[in-house]
């Protein structure tokens, strides 16, 4: 259960990754979350066909969020950030090594680790909704198979939707502890059930 | 006043089998489960809720909703003291303390009463024209004192308040008859359906009357899924469709004894479209002390009488101008209260409707009122002229009845224009709004029938996405736009809470303050928490009449939201606390906290001041860490560095336009300081950019300017440079820094483990090198420094600061190493004479007040900002410039934001003190400052006033400390 601290600053374990659970909603912070931005010119140009084909399916059209599943790896999801940015998320070392050595020499586009910079958490359970109503506007908040970077919090959040009932938000770490706090005391409030 | 509880059946909305006990003014009372604070004080016989804003004169119940002018009370006590709520909305609840507002001792013996016996001496805008001698610095803090209404707790809050959004296809803003059937039809025609009502139940102003309608428009709207908000007011619609809404939670005494509560929640609702249903007001009649506890809103008391079971009082007279009088007349007497008369304005030939049951004086009008905190009775005069012999009337209670006002604050807030219905004496809206249709009676559609036709052909229109048909007024009978009575002695007040009376208005008119927006101002009129619901057509029409105008001439003042009071706690929201605004966190925050650091707030970042030891003071630990770097080496977290990555074919050609400076001729591995100007030749921001490949280069921000750097480049880029391939990445949050400076930095870190291509003699200053620390950790390493010292930047992954942390740490005690905060970083700066963006400049500091006018007039090719530069107030050499400042005593420390001037203020200044710290290598105190002329004044003494004080200052040359920069290099 998740208790109500003072200052609402307390958030200290979330942020080390450890869970926030309460009416109805489930929220995990994966602070050691592999990620990046690939960052390109031209979304059809060969950059990211090369980039496509490395990371095992198509990167995502407009406020588009995709998942390739591996059999024998980390699954890689990836979620449109800007007509110039493409997040990506997971996958294994091998699959990343490979990607940064095809991007490493290329003028059309570059891949920059942000790894323990972009934190993501999942937000699951029958009040996601309600919880992310409570957070940002309700009309940017994603459908399966979107991604939206949008105001939530007061802060700037890329909200990702693979699955339904199951959101990522990817923050800069240096938020992570507000929007954690923030979280906090919102399911504070849905354990009393106002 | 004697109003009195009505015997049962009297009463829909009470539950009287529940009785509710609380306080008014230190006072236990009962009412009944269901009443408002409002019925509960009439029942109670409590004529005398409060005092008037101006003249504190004594005031009762006028309405019975959120026009309220007048019953306005202080709600709870200590921090849960809530000002100025209108007792006609506050649900009754066991214990509910409530006291008046604006009056001392008591409501009943108030000695802000005075004000009323010198009323003559406080026309509309004598304070425009008073306290001005001998200064009004001399009055003001007594007029501050008397001024406002209720009393806030000055405590923190301890409740809560949250905000939500929401979507809608369509969003009802009104729970009546109109607002249901539009509700329902749009839902049942396929529209996601959001309804808005800001009572406790559904049915609107008129819900307690037995409208069979009301029942199955409910049941309807539960069928075809309408999803209803009750107690939540629509307060504004803004751009976009955006609906504003407060829902006010219902208290929880259980909860509260342990915990805050969640008291309001602020709705942000965007819809496709929306409908308002918001009703109307009654307009009330002018007649000499119009004002007295008993005079009421007739709608409003037959409202506490069907409602509530309470009777305004025992003998009660209608002062009308409008049809809606008889009816009302009529239901009051059904209700078992007794009307003795109802004296109505307007000559027979122009009344519309009839009451037989109540004795009817036409042509007639209100000349005196009796009684002072309460009705008396009343004298009642010809109105026409005929010379009838003045009637004396014993009453207890005054209706007031004058006609409607539909309430179009939505409809106008949205965009939408208003039109003057001569007939009814209102304005409606003259078609629709963009994104809002009006239906009801604040489209002017009083008949009931035709309003829930036309609401459910919008609903239906609406869902369709069709064009929603216009209402024509209908129902409102006939109404005379005059209110007033000439020719009789007393004030007539038009502004029931700010004290604004007939003669006001004829005043601002004589004034020429014709425009209503000048009589608004000038007379106060419409000002409030009320913001004249029941006072604005009337003052428009006086005003009309007094300059000869019709009402539709003379216009409305701005609608502007909220529509009605909103405590400051809904909009704060969650921001407050610790959530007031984001703090950036460090990654090894641990770290420092484990080796005592104090923390503080710096641009947005949570950081640490100082490291004080047992019992050292912050300024102690400051000095102490900066002498440290300058014998030894310390230890920084520079994590909060702004970090862009820049990278493209174009990435040098960018980086060139943007800084001032030349960054393509870079080569790689090389760095470069570079100053940000914006488009005005401001400068914005600096840093260090170096070069990591041919397309690929590192920006250093400063950590406050990381966000308006980045923002810069995209904008520039987005908007003015689009042909350049360039893309900017932040990576401030993945990289962490932790920074080494003086003279045993490389040796700390060759003891910590970096290779031997770092060292001073391999690695020069202002170069960047890739690398590898513990085997794997990518290092991109910056010699480079803020402190003058030798100093390495060494950026890593965040995840690894910490790690890299203790490993210096493990050996720190070999070479003397401290961790140092920001203060002392501070300190060290100023000792070199760098400045630092922000605290040594502002916004209007251009390149050469700061030493690089040289840099500008070299720079041949263009960049942001260079055009404003040439222009000659850019050049003009009496421009304030950046100078290094003593003290002339040599041991006083200047003040930052001391100002410099040849005598002590109020005098031309000719700079100030941006930086001052005590040197600890030095011993001495050491000051940057602008001085105008500054860098051809070198060696001048200058005076320096800070509060009263005066001190000596001598110019002199930066820096304080190396000025050959040897100890860059180790």
């Amino acid at each position: 259960m998740v208790s109500r601290d003072a200052t609402g600053a307390d958030a200290t374990g979330a942020e080390n990754g450890s869970a926030l659970e309460a009416g109805g909603v489930a929220v995990r912070v994966d602070p050691g979350a592999k990620t990046a931005s690939l960052r390109y010119f031209d979304a059809d140009g060969g950059f990211i066909s090369r980039m496509a084909e490395v990371l095992g399916g198509p990167i995502p059209s407009p406020l588009e969020a995709v998942l390739h599943r591996f059999a024998d790896e980390p699954d890689v999801l990836m979620a449109w950030r800007s007509p110039t940015e493409t997040l990506v998320i997971g996958g294994g070392d091998a699959r990343r090594a490979t990607i940064e050595r095809h991007a490493s020499g290329s003028t059309e586009g570059c891949f920059v680790d942000q790894t323990g910079g972009i934190v993501m958490l999942t937000v699951s359970g029958e009040r996601t909704g309600d919880l992310l109503s409570r957070l940002g506007s309700n009309s940017v908040i994603p459908r399966p198979g979107q991604a939206h970077t949008a105001r939530f919090a007061e802060l700037a959040v890329t909200a990702v939707c693979v699955r339904p009932g199951e959101m990522h938000l990817l923050v800069e770490r240096v938020y992570v502890r507000h929007l954690v706090a923030w979280i906090r005391e919102t399911l504070a409030d849905f354990r009393g059930a106002v | 006043m004697s109003a009195y509880r009505l015997a049962a059946p009297r009463g829909a909305r009470i539950d009287r089998a529940r009785t509710v006990s609380f306080d008014f003014n230190g006072r236990r009372l009962q009412g009944f489960e269901g009443d408002t604070l409002a019925s509960a004080l009439l029942a109670n016989g409590l004529g005398l809720v409060g005092r008037s804003f101006k003249l504190h004169r004594p005031r009762g119940i006028f309405s019975c909703g959120v026009e309220e002018p007048t019953g306005l009370v202080d709600i709870g006590a200590g921090a849960l003291r809530t000002p100025n709520q209108r007792a006609t909305l506050v649900e009754l609840r066991e214990g509910l303390r409530a006291e008046s507002v604006n009056c001392w001792p008591s409501v009943g013996f108030d000695l802000g009463a005075l004000n009323d016996r010198v009323s003559g001496l406080l026309p509309a805008g004598f304070y425009y024209k008073t306290f001005k001698w001998p200064d009004w610095h001399l009055f003001e803090p007594t007029i501050r004192r008397m001024a406002g209404l209720g009393r806030a707790s000055g405590q923190p809050d301890p409740d809560r308040y949250e905000e939500v959004s929401a979507t809608a296809d369509v969003v009802v803003v009104g729970g009546g008859v109109a607002g249901l059937g539009a509700a329902v039809a749009a839902a049942e025609h396929g529209a996601d359906t959001l309804l808005l009502t800001g009572g406790a139940n559904l049915g609107g102003a008129l819900g307690w009357r037995d409208d069979p309608a009301l029942p199955q428009l409910v049941a309807a709207a539960a069928r075809a899924g309408v999803r209803v908000l009750t107690r939540t007011l629509a307060f504004g619609v803004y751009d976009h469709r955006l609906v504003c809404a407060r829902e006010n939670l219902p208290d929880d005494p259980a909860r509260r004894a342990s915990d805050g509560i969640m008291r309001e929640r602020l709705w942000k609702i965007r819809a496709r479209h929306i409908v308002s249903a918001a009703g109307a007001f009654e307009r009330p009649v002018l007649f000499p002390n119009n004002d007295r506890p008993g005079v009421m809103l007739a709608g409003a008391a037959d409202k506490y009488a069907h409602a509530f079971g309470v009777a305004c009082g025992q003998r009660v007279v209608i002062a009308a101008n409008s049809d809606s009088a008889y009816a009302t007349a009529e239901s009051l007497r059904i209700a078992g209260v007794r009307v003795v008369a109802l004296i109505d304005r307007r000559p027979p030939s122009d009344i519309g409707a009839a009451c037989d049951s109540t004795r009817v004086l036409c042509a007639s009008g209100i000349a005196k009122v009796a009684g002072r905190t309460a009705v008396r009775g009343c004298t009642v005069v010809s109105a026409d002229g005929s010379g009838r012999r003045p009637e004396s009337i014993e009453c207890d209670a005054i209706l007031s009845a004058g006609g409607h006002a539909p309430a179009v604050h939505l409809h106008s807030q949205a965009g939408g224009k208003l039109t003057w219905f001569e007939a009814a004496a209102m304005f409606v809206p003259d078609g629709h709004a963009p994104g809002l249709v009006s239906v009801g009676a604040c489209a002017g559609v009083f008949d009931r029938d035709i309003a829930l036709n036309h609401a459910s052909e919008v609903g239906h229109a609406l869902a369709g996405g069709l064009p929603a048909p216009c209402a024509s007024p209908r129902g409102a009978g006939r109404s005379l736009a005059a209110t007033h009575l000439a020719g009789v002695s007393g004030k007539q007040f038009v502004d029931l809470q700010n004290d604004v009376a007939l003669s006001d208005v004829g005043l601002a008119a004589q004034e020429n303050y014709r425009s209503v927006e000048h009589l608004k101002r000038y007379t106060t009129t419409g000002m409030g928490t009320d913001q004249g619901k029941t006072s604005n057509v009337n003052a428009l029409v006086l005003m009309g009449e007094f300059t000869g105008r019709e009402p539709a001439d003379v216009g409305t003042t701005k609608f502007r939201p909220p529509f009605a009071p909103i405590t400051l706690g809904l909009f704060a929201g969650r921001r407050v606390g610790a959530l007031y605004r984001p703090l950036k966190t460090l990654p090894a925050e641990g770290w420092h906290r484990a080796r005592g650091a104090l923390f503080e707030q710096f641009g947005n970042w949570y950081r640490p001041a100082a490291y004080p030891r047992g019992g050292e003071s912050l300024d102690a630990a400051a000095q102490r860490e900066a002498l440290a770097v300058r014998t030894s080496v310390g230890l920084l977290d520079g994590s909060p560095l702004g970090k862009l990555e820049i990278f493209g074919p174009d990435a040098a050609q960018f980086l060139d336009l943007m800084y001032l400076g030349t960054m393509s001729t870079l080569s790689v591995g090389q760095a470069r300081y570079g100053v940000l100007l914006n488009e005005n030749g401001i400068v914005m921001d600096d840093g260090i950019v170096a070069r990591l490949g041919e397309q690929h280069y590192w920006v250093n921000t400063t950590s406050a300017g990381v966000e308006r750097t980045a923002a810069a480049f995209e904008e520039w880029l987005q908007c003015e440079y689009t042909t350049l391939a360039v893309v900017v990445t932040p990576v401030t949050s993945r990289w962490g820094n932790v920074t080494l400076a003086g003279p045993k930095s490389w040796e700390l870190l060759a003891a910590a483990g970096f290779d031997a291509s770092f060292a001073p003699a391999s690695m020069p200053h202002m170069t960047l090198r890739n690398g590898h620390w513990g085997g794997d950790v990518p290092l991109r390493v910056l010699r480079a420094s803020f402190s003058g010292e030798l100093g390495y930047e060494v950026n890593l992954p965040v995840n690894q600061v910490e790690a890299l942390l203790a490993a210096l740490w493990a050996r720190a005690a070999e070479f003397d190493a401290v961790p140092y905060g920001i203060e002392a970083l501070e300190i060290l700066r100023t000792e070199k004479g760098y400045l630092h963006i922000g605290t040594d400049t502002d916004g209007t500091t251009l390149p050469g007040d700061i030493g690089l006018g040289r840099a500008v007039e070299r720079k041949g090719a263009n960049f942001v900002g260079r055009r404003s530069l040439l222009r000659p107030a850019a050049r003009d050499p009496g421009r304030m410039q950046l100078v290094a400042l003593r003290p002339g005593d040599g041991c006083s420390l200047l003040p930052v934001g001391a100002q410099i001037a040849a005598a002590a203020p109020p005098t031309q200044s000719e700079g100030y003190v941006t930086s001052s710290y005590m040197s600890p290598s030095l011993g001495a105190p050491v000051a940057l400052g602008m001085l105008t002329r500054g860098t051809q004044r070198l060696g001048e003494r200058v005076r320096v006033h800070h509060l009263g004080s005066d001190l000596e200052a001598i110019v002199v040359e930066a820096p304080f400390i190396d000025p050959t920069g040897e100890r860059l290099h180790g």
